[in-house]
C-alpha cells in the first residue's frame, strides 16, 4: 500500500455546514492555520443549506438591531425560559443561557457581513416574535464568503473516517479523499467536529441522506460522552411519491389546507387522540398518533397512514398555491426551495398519500462545556453534532442560532488551544493499521454487501427507535443490533474503482449508523417515562424522577455504557 | 460509444410500465472510453431522475457513481447533470412513464467518475 500522505494544520474543522463555517472564520481570525474538511462541497453539504430558514433572537434585540417590530418585553432571559420549557427542562441550562445571550451579537455580525434578514415573525414555541427570516442559501453564502476571505483552506469531498488519538490527545483524523479513493491523514493541534446530526440513520428523514452521525460515532469511539441520545426529533414526512420521500414541507402545506388523516380502515383516527382539534393537534401529538397507528397494524402498504385533501374542490387546491405564494418568499406558487411541486398537484389533490414520522433533528449529541470542549484533549464539537442545548425538543429557529453561537465559541477555543500547544506525538503505526482495516473491506471476496443491510436496518429504525417505543421491542432490537454488528464486521465492497467509491463510503457508514441506533435504543430503554419526542407505550406519563440526562460512553471492554446524572445547572 | 444493457431483477412482469435510463459510465483511471449503460427499472408515479439513480445503486448496480451528499430539494446544486443533453437538477426532473432518459455528467472540467 502507498504511504498515507499527512497534512499539517493548527485547527482542523470537520464539516462545512453553518457550525463548521462559523468555527472556521473565528479560528482563522485568531491567526492560526485552519482546514475545513467536508464530505460534500464546502457550504453545499449538510442540513444548513436546506434550512428554510428562521434564526431566533430575542424580540427586543431584533427590534434594536434591525428595527423590526419586536416586543420590548422580551429579553434573553425570557427567551431562555421558553427554551427550557420547550426542552422539558432537560437542557444544560448554562449552554442554553449562552445561546440566548450571545444570539444578538452573532446575528448582528451576520448582517454586517451582508446576510439579509427579511422580516421578524412568531414561530412555534416562542412567546414573542423571534424568528428572523433568511433564505438558507443566503445564510450559508454569507458564511462561505467570510471563510474564503479569511484564507481558510477547504478540503472538499473528503470524509473523515476516524479520530486519531495519541497519548490521550486527539492528534488529527484519518480521512478519505472521495475523488481519488486515497486515504489521507490530517494532523492538527485541535479538531472541531461540526458534522451535523444522525437523522439519516433512519430511512425516512427530512435531512440530506449523508448525515448518519459520523462525528457522534467517531467522538464516542474516541472516548467522548454522548448526551440525550434518546431524543431525535421527528416531523411527519411523505412516503411517496419517490421524489418527495421524507420531506415535511408538502405535508405541512397540505395540513394548512385542512388535510385529513386516515388509517387503513378509513377511520379519521385523530378523533380518538384529540376529538376537538383532530388533525390540528400539536405536531408531537400528531407524530405519536400516526406512529401508533402504524405500529398497531393500521397503516398502509407503504408503511404509513393516509393523508388526503380529496374532500376539497380541486380548483380551491390549485388556487391555494397562489394565495400562499408570498410564503414562498416571492417564488412562484407551489415552489419550495428550488423545487417545483406543481407536477405533483393532480396526484396530491385526487389521491391520498402515505405519511410517516421523518427524522428531522438530533437534539442529543457530543457532550460539550460552554467552551465547546468535549472533555477529550484537543477535541471540540459544535452545531447539531453537539448535544445538551435544546433538551428534548428544539424550538423553531434555534438550530441556526446554536450553529452561530457555538460555532463561534468552538473556533475561538480550538484556536486558543492550538496556539498554546505544539503538535503532539503522531502514531504512524496506528494510522497505518486503521487504514489497513478500511482497505480490507475492498479485498474481501466473501461476506454480506451493503445492500443486504437496508431491510434489517430499516426494521430496527422503524419498529423501536421512532417516536413510539416500548421496553420489550427495544430489548429485542438491541439483540438485533448486536447481531448486525457481527455481520457489518464482515461487510464486503464490490465496487472495484478507487474513484468515488460510494459503496465503500456506505460500508463505513453502516458502522456509524449502528452506533447511533444503539445509542438511541439504549437511552430510550433506560428512560422509563414519556417526555417530548420520546413516547414509551409502557410508561406513557412524564415523571419528575426522570429529570436527569443520560450519558453514553464506551466502556473499557468496548461495550456501550449509559449513566444518568441530574440536569446540570 | 459502446452500449450495454442491464435489466432490473425487480422489474416485474413485462406488462408493468418501465423507464429506461441510459447512464454514461466512465472511470478515466480504468476505461479506455465512456460507455452508455442502459438500465430498465420499474416506473412509479412521481419518480425523479435522482431517485432512479438511487434505485439503481441500491437494487441493480452498486458500482454506479453519483454524488453522496444531496439535499433532494433543489437547494445544493450537487445533483446537476445533463439529462437528454440539457444541464438540470436531477432531484427536480420528474420522470414520465415509458420514457428513455440519457444521463451524463454536467461538466467535463470537474468530472470524477460516471456522473460525478
Ligand atoms: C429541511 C430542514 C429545514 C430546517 N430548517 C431550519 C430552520 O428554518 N431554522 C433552524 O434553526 N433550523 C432548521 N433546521 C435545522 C438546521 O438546519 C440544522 O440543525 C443546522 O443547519 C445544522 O448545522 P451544522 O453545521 O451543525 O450541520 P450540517 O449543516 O448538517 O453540516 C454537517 C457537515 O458535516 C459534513 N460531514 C458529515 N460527516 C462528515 C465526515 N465524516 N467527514 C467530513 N465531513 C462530514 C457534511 O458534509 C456537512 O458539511 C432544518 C433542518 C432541515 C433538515
Ligand atoms: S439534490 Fe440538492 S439540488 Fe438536487
Amino acid at each position: 500500500m502507498n504511504a498515507i500522505p499527512v497534512y499539517d494544520t493548527d485547527v482542523l474543522i470537520v464539516g462545512s455546514g453553518g457550525a463548521g463555517l462559523r468555527a472556521a472564520i473565528e479560528a482563522r481570525r485568531a491567526g492560526v492555520d485552519v482546514i475545513v474538511m467536508s464530505k460534500g462541497a464546502l457550504g453545499r453539504s449538510g442540513a444548513t443549506i436546506t434550512a428554510s430558514a428562521d434564526v431566533s433572537v430575542d424580540s427586543a434585540s431584533a427590534r434594536r438591531i434591525f428595527g423590526f417590530p419586536g416586543e420590548l418585553k422580551d429579553s434573553p432571559e425570557v427567551f431562555l425560559e421558553d427554551v427550557l420549557r420547550g426542552g422539558k427542562y432537560l437542557n444544560n441550562r448554562r449552554l442554553a443561557q449562552v445561546m440566548c445571550e450571545e444570539a444578538p451579537a452573532r446575528v448582528e455580525e451576520m448582517a454586517q457581513w451582508g446576510a439579509h434578514f427579511e422580516h421578524l415573525y412568531i414561530t412555534p414555541g416562542h412567546t414573542y416574535p423571534r424568528g428572523l427570516w433568511i433564505k438558507g442559501k443566503n445564510f450559508v453564502n454569507t458564511l462561505v464568503r467570510q471563510v474564503r476571505r479569511a484564507g481558510v483552506k477547504a478540503m472538499d469531498h473528503t470524509m473523515a473516517v476516524d479520530l486519531i488519538k495519541v497519548s490521550g490527545r486527539i492528534a488529527g483524523v484519518l480521512a478519505m479523499d472521495l475523488a481519488s479513493g486515497q486515504l489521507v491523514a490530517v494532523r492538527a493541534k485541535s479538531v472541531v467536529l461540526a458534522t451535523g446530526g444522525g437523522m439519516a440513520a433512519y430511512p425516512i428523514t427530512t435531512a440530506p441522506n449523508d448525515l448518519v452521525g459520523d462525528g457522534i460515532a467517531m467522538a464516542y469511539r474516541a472516548g467522548a460522552e454522548i448526551v440525550d441520545a434518546e431524543f431525535p426529533m421527528f416531523l411527519l414526512g411523505m412516503l411517496a411519491p419517490p421524489a418527495l420521500v421524507g420531506m415535511n414541507y408538502p405535508f405541512a402545506l397540505l395540513m394548512r389546507l385542512s388535510a385529513h388523516l386516515y388509517n387503513r380502515e378509513g377511520e379519521r383516527f385523530m378523533e380518538r387522540w384529540d376529538p376537538v382539534k383532530r388533525e390540528k393537534a400539536t405536531r408531537d401529538v400528531l407524530t405519536v398518533a400516526c406512529m401508533n397507528e402504524i405500529l398497531e397494524g393500521r397503516g398502509g402498504p407503504g408503511g404509513g397512514v393516509f393523508l388526503s385533501v380529496r374532500h376539497l374542490p380541486e380548483d380551491l387546491i390549485e388556487h391555494f398555491g397562489h394565495w400562499y405564494s408570498t410564503e414562498w418568499q416571492g417564488k412562484p406558487p407551489w415552489h419550495y426551495e428550488g423545487f417545483d411541486m406543481k407536477p405533483f398537484l393532480p396526484d396530491l389533490s385526487r389521491h391520498s398519500i402515505e405519511t410517516a414520522p421523518s427524522c428531522h433533528f438530533w437534539n442529543g449529541g457530543i457532550r460539550i462545556d460552554e467552551r465547546t470542549w468535549t472533555g477529550l484533549e484537543g477535541l471540540y464539537a459544535c452545531g447539531e453534532a453537539a448535544g445538551g442545548i435544546h433538551g428534548v425538543n428544539r424550538l423553531s429557529g434555534n438550530a441556526l442560532t446554536d450553529v452561530l453561537v457555538f460555532g463561534y465559541r468552538a473556533g475561538t477555543a480550538a484556536a486558543e488551544d492550538a496556539r498554546q500547544v505544539a503538535h503532539g506525538p503522531w502514531d504512524e503505526q496506528l494510522v497505518a493499521e486503521r487504514a489497513q482495516e478500511l482497505l480490507a473491506l475492498r479485498r474481501r471476496d466473501a461476506g454480506p454487501v451493503v445492500g443486504d443491510f437496508s431491510e434489517p436496518m430499516k426494521w430496527v429504525a422503524e419498529r423501536s427507535i421512532g417516536p413510539v417505543r416500548d421496553g420489550e421491542t427495544l430489548r429485542e432490537v438491541l439483540e438485533h443490533i448486536a447481531a448486525l454488528r457481527e455481520d457489518v464486521a464482515n461487510v464486503r465492497v464490490t465496487t472495484p474503482n478507487d474513484a468515488y467509491n460510494r459503496e465503500w463510503v456506505q460500508a463505513i457508514q453502516l458502522g456509524y449508523k449502528l452506533d447511533v441506533m444503539e445509542m438511541v435504543a439504549r437511552a430510550a430503554l433506560a428512560r422509563e417515562e414519556s417526555r417530548g419526542s420520546h413516547y414509551r407505550r409502557d410508561f406513557p406519563e412524564m415523571s419528575d424522577q426522570w429529570l436527569c440526562n443520560g450519558y453514553i460512553h464506551r466502556a473499557a471492554d468496548g461495550s456501550m455504557a449509559l449513566t444518568h446524572k441530574p440536569v446540570s445547572a | 460509444m459502446e452500449a450495454t444493457k442491464e435489466t432490473s431483477a425487480n422489474a416485474g412482469s413485462a406488462a408493468e410500465t418501465t423507464v429506461k435510463l441510459r447512464v454514461r459510465r466512465f472511470d478515466p483511471a480504468h476505461d479506455p472510453a465512456p460507455v452508455m449503460r442502459e438500465y430498465e427499472v420499474p416506473y412509479t408515479r412521481g419518480q425523479s431522475v435522482l431517485s432512479l439513480l438511487g434505485y439503481i445503486a441500491e437494487h441493480v448496480d452498486p458500482t454506479l457513481a453519483f454524488p453522496l451528499c444531496l439535499c433532494r430539494i433543489g437547494a445544493c446544486n450537487q445533483c446537476a447533470m445533463k439529462v437528454n443533453g440539457k444541464s438540470m437538477l436531477t432531484c427536480n426532473r420528474i420522470v414520465n412513464p415509458g420514457e428513455t432518459i440519457t444521463v451524463e455528467p454536467s461538466s467535463e472540467r470537474q468530472f470524477i467518475r460516471d456522473v460525478v
